[in-house]
């Protein structure tokens, strides 16, 4: 049930927005010398080091993209991705904390539990306040985000604070067992976090839900809009409830995993890479098809990597927002008839007649005159 | 300044010169206007006198609405010519309509709610000072209120005013701006009694003042009530223009109805059964929007029911009480199976009144096709839903529906509009095995299509279903119901069964006047 422009269209967009970038960059040059382009090439695919960064960098907005599509499929949005992100590594860290001593295996899979319910709870509120309240849950969940980031500003510059390692801006909480770790495969000199791998995993679950499920068929419906809902008799507060909660969830747990497989620590450059509002991008780009996330993570993963690049070469990196952008509206916009074309055509009132005259009538236009 | 200044230069004189009493302040002469291959205006000739209240009266889709929107300049006629005073000229938007003294109210009034009264007067007119202080604003408008005898608090917002005090904010408007003629589309249709007798005193006193008015309606008793004269139109074509001294309220009823044609085509052997809802007092809605009130009803198996009236008048609700997706206030509303009471949401179906209500448009076909049967089994199984057997459920109803030849895969909304109601009759033909709750359901279809939706839903009859057949088209409901109700102003105005089913008495009732 992919709504919007065709994957056409989507790929024009994006070739339409490199071809900008490409203008873009070249105009720059790099006070530091050397070509902007090489080192672009060596910080993405051009070396194994490259790839394994533009994978790590895809990892969360992977998370993030299917927690704001599986929104979207039920015609809601989730602007609170980061806040959820950063209440389920929180959760993470102190069930970490409190089981210091228990092996990696079960370690790491209560702290993914914790990250999980932990973000979905983060979600509750909204949700609720949408369902029975009828908030808009856009306000309720990107409000909270300030809110999370308050709170992880508090427990990683207090209670937990890192004395060792604080200064420079970042707050850092105290280390987390050494055990507290995800693995990593090698193949080559590219290496691939596991986290990523559950990401994927976690697609093609979440799009066979959706596809074989009655919860995906309801989701549909409630993506329709309320009038077909009514018109149906069929309640989908339930499915709108459940759908917050999970993709608050899943957003828990893509900020538990980007702990577990590259931060090692609970720190507030938990969100410093913005992929919780990425991630609403990515999952555009995909017309929140689920599997679609996944290429579509993966080229905002390709993009923060250039992003870095350009930083290295000490040429603004800002590229890299003004790609996202530009992205986004291209790919999101429909082609169509603007409506103040259609207006006139179609104004109000005009409906043709329902009941044209069976037979022409004696017109008695001689009675008018 | 407005795009095109009339050489007369009357037109922007508030409260300006109107024509003398008599002679014609506007004339379209030969107007068609075709919505692609519908006609909905074939050739209508119409004139308006300076000081006259002169009535459109049709049925809905008679082309009432679209006659006045080319006068107004929000549609451009295809053929034929307008005259203002006697010289021909060209509408092309509303604001040159307003320049030469024509001024609309639409039936919603096209107010931004937002604002006040006073910016809903001043805004978007081109003697609007781009600068004003909102005290002189008010004053302004205050003034503009008085002048036309129609009071409105001006600081008040839009969207807390009433419908009536909504509709002196569009009149005035319309007034301030200078117009002479003045274009009531269904003024009352959204007033209460006591509005709509404030609205004919104030319609009464701006004829006296001058002004032609073109009131737009199909309530005979008001257009007998308020017109100088009327002019019927049926179909997009005038059938007669009357002095109102001249019009019987049941020879208008006859001619805005339909030609006389055959009344009863066949007698059917209709044997009545059960009845499998009954509605008791039911009301919806509060009465300021008039919906529904003390609605009395018994639908029974093996029965057509025929609900006739002007839509408008609490069909939407009507549905939606009958198919159980909207409360009722008060009353009952109860449903049988077998003769014991039961949960109201099985075996019914609900072709609604517009394709954009039962279908998801950015869905696909197949989507579409299940939407009934999707929660329930054999579709379901548990929580997992049978790909194959959805996809075999979809594509047969697809095929049965006319539409063999188009993908499953297919956004519905790139239909037809005809081929979505072939869609949605079918589906809701399986979903109500018990009761079918049918609006409009041949609107937009063609001869044949209309035929063979019509034969369904006699099918479904014989079958046992309780079928109700809501529409506008009095032909249709003649030929198909075994009893007919008529809706007016959200009452049951009149029952009739089958023998003594009389159009000109249809008429009456539909038009409020019996």
């Amino acid at each position: 049930m992919t709504a919007g422009p065709s994957p056409i269209r989507r790929v024009i967009a994006v070739l339409a927005a490199a071809l900008v970038a490409v203008v873009f960059i070249s105009m720059q040059s790099s006070p530091l010398g050397g070509s902007v382009w090489e080192q672009i090439w060596l910080s993405t695919f051009g070396t194994g080091l490259g790839t394994t960064s533009v994978l790590q960098l895809a990892m969360p907005i992977l998370f993030a993209g299917l927690a704001a599509a599986v929104c979207q499929r039920t015609g809601m949005w989730n602007i609170g991705i980061p806040g959820q992100m950063i209440m389920g590594a929180w959760t993470a860290t102190w069930v970490a904390y409190h089981l210091s001593g228990v092996p990696q295996a079960p370690l790491v899979l209560a702290m993914m539990a914790a990250g999980v319910i932990g973000g979905g709870l983060w979600m509750l509120l909204p949700a609720l306040a949408r369902v029975y309240l009828g908030v808009s849950e856009i306000i309720g969940t990107l409000l909270l985000n300030f809110v999370a980031i308050q709170w992880l500003i508090y427990w990683t510059g207090g209670p937990w604070a890192n004395t060792n390692q604080n200064g420079g801006g970042t707050l850092i909480a105290k280390p987390l067992p050494a055990q507290a770790t995800l693995p990593q495969f090698t193949i080559g000199s590219t290496t691939i976090g596991l986290a990523l791998l559950i990401g994927v995993a976690l697609a093609v679950v979440l799009a066979a839900v959706y596809r074989y499920t009655q919860f995906g068929y309801r989701s549909a419906l409630a993506e329709s809009g309320d009038e077909l809902v009514r018109y149906a008799g069929i309640s989908v507060w339930r499915t709108r409830l459940v759908t917050l909660v999970l993709s608050g969830g899943i957003a828990g747990l893509g900020g538990v995993l980007l702990v577990l497989d590259q931060l090692h620590v609970l720190s507030t450059s938990l969100t410093a890479d913005n992929s919780g509002y990425v991630g609403i991008v990515a999952a555009a780009l995909a017309g929140n098809a689920l599997l679609g996330v996944v290429p579509s993570a993966l080229l905002f993963g390709f993009l923060a990597a250039i992003g870095s690049a350009l930083q290295i070469m000490d040429v603004s990196g800002e590229i890299v927002t003004l790609l996202t952008g530009l992205v986004l509206i291209i790919a999101c916009i429909n082609v169509g008839k603007p409506r103040f074309l259609a207006r006139r055509s179609s104004a109000r009132g005009t409906s043709p007649p329902s009941a044209p005259a069976p037979e022409p009538a004696p017109t008695l236009d001689e009675v008018a005159k | 300044m407005s795009p095109a200044t009339p050489d007369n230069g009357v037109g922007t004189v508030p409260g300006g010169a109107s024509s003398p009493p008599g002679t014609a302040a506007l004339e379209l002469t030969g107007i068609v206007k075709s919505f692609g291959s519908q006609r909905a205006l074939d050739g209508v000739n119409f004139e308006l006198r300076g000081g006259e209240v002169h009535t459109l009266l049709g049925e809905n889709g008679a082309g009432k609405t679209t006659l006045m929107n080319i006068a107004s300049g929000m549609l451009r006629a295809d053929a034929g010519s307008i005259a203002v005073d006697g010289k021909k000229v060209s509408i092309p938007t509303p604001a040159v309509a307003m320049s030469y003294g024509i001024g609309m109210v639409h039936q919603h009034y096209r107010l931004v709610e937002r604002l006040t009264v006073a910016e809903n007067l001043a805004i978007g007119w081109h003697e609007t000072p781009r600068v004003v202080s909102r005290g002189a604003l008010v004053d302004w408008a205050a003034e503009v209120c008085d002048r036309y005898g129609l009071q409105v608090e001006p600081r008040a917002a839009v969207d807390t005013l009433s419908a009536g005090e909504r509709q002196r904010v569009a009149i005035v408007r319309a007034l301030s701006r200078g117009a002479r003629i003045l274009i009531l589309d269904e003024p009352t249709a959204l007033l209460t009694p006591h509005e709509a007798d404030a609205l004919f005193e104030n319609v009464r006193r701006m004829a006296g003042e001058g002004h032609g008015v073109v009131f737009i309606s199909h309530k005979l008793r008001e257009v007998m009530e308020i017109s100088d004269r009327i002019s019927v139109l049926r179909g997009g074509q005038l059938v007669a223009t009357l002095a109102r001294a001249d019009a019987e309220v049941r020879e208008l009823a006859r001619m805005t109805v339909a030609t006389d044609v055959p009344d009863v085509p066949v007698e059917r052997a209709s044997k009545s059964g059960r009845p499998i809802l009954v509605a008791t007092g039911a009301s919806v809605g509060d009465h300021d929007e008039g919906r529904l009130h003390e609605i009395d009803l018994e639908i029974r198996e093996h029965e057509v029911l025929g609900v006739a009236g002007v839509s408008g008048n609490g069909q939407v609700q009507l549905a939606e009480l009958l198919t159980g997706t909207c409360e009722h206030d008060s009353g009952t509303v109860t449903q049988f199976e077998g003769g014991e009471a039961v949960n109201p949401t099985k075996g019914v179906g609900h072709i609604p009144e517009h394709h954009s209500q039962g279908l998801a448009l950015a869905a696909s076909l197949e989507f579409n096709a299940v939407l009934r049967s999707i929660t329930k089994p054999p579709l379901r199984r548990g929580l997992v839903i049978s790909r194959r057997r959805l996809r075999t459920a979809a594509r047969e109803l697809v095929d049965r529906a006319g539409l063999k030849k188009l993908q499953v895969q297919r956004p519905a909304g790139t239909l037809s509009g005809g081929q979505m109601q072939r869609l949605l009759v079918h589906r809701e033909l399986d979903a109500g095995s018990r009761l079918l709750v049918a609006v409009h359901p041949t609107r937009g279809l063609d001869v044949a299509a209309t035929n063979h939706v019509q034969m369904e839903l006699l099918a479904a009859r014989d079958r046992g279903v309780a079928v109700v057949l809501i529409s506008e088209d009095l032909d249709e409901v003649l030929e198909m119901s075994d009893r007919i109700v008529v809706l007016y102003e959200g009452r049951i105005a009149g029952e009739l069964a089958r023998p003594e089913f009389d159009r000109n008495r249809l008429g009456l009732l539909m038009g409020g006047a019996a």
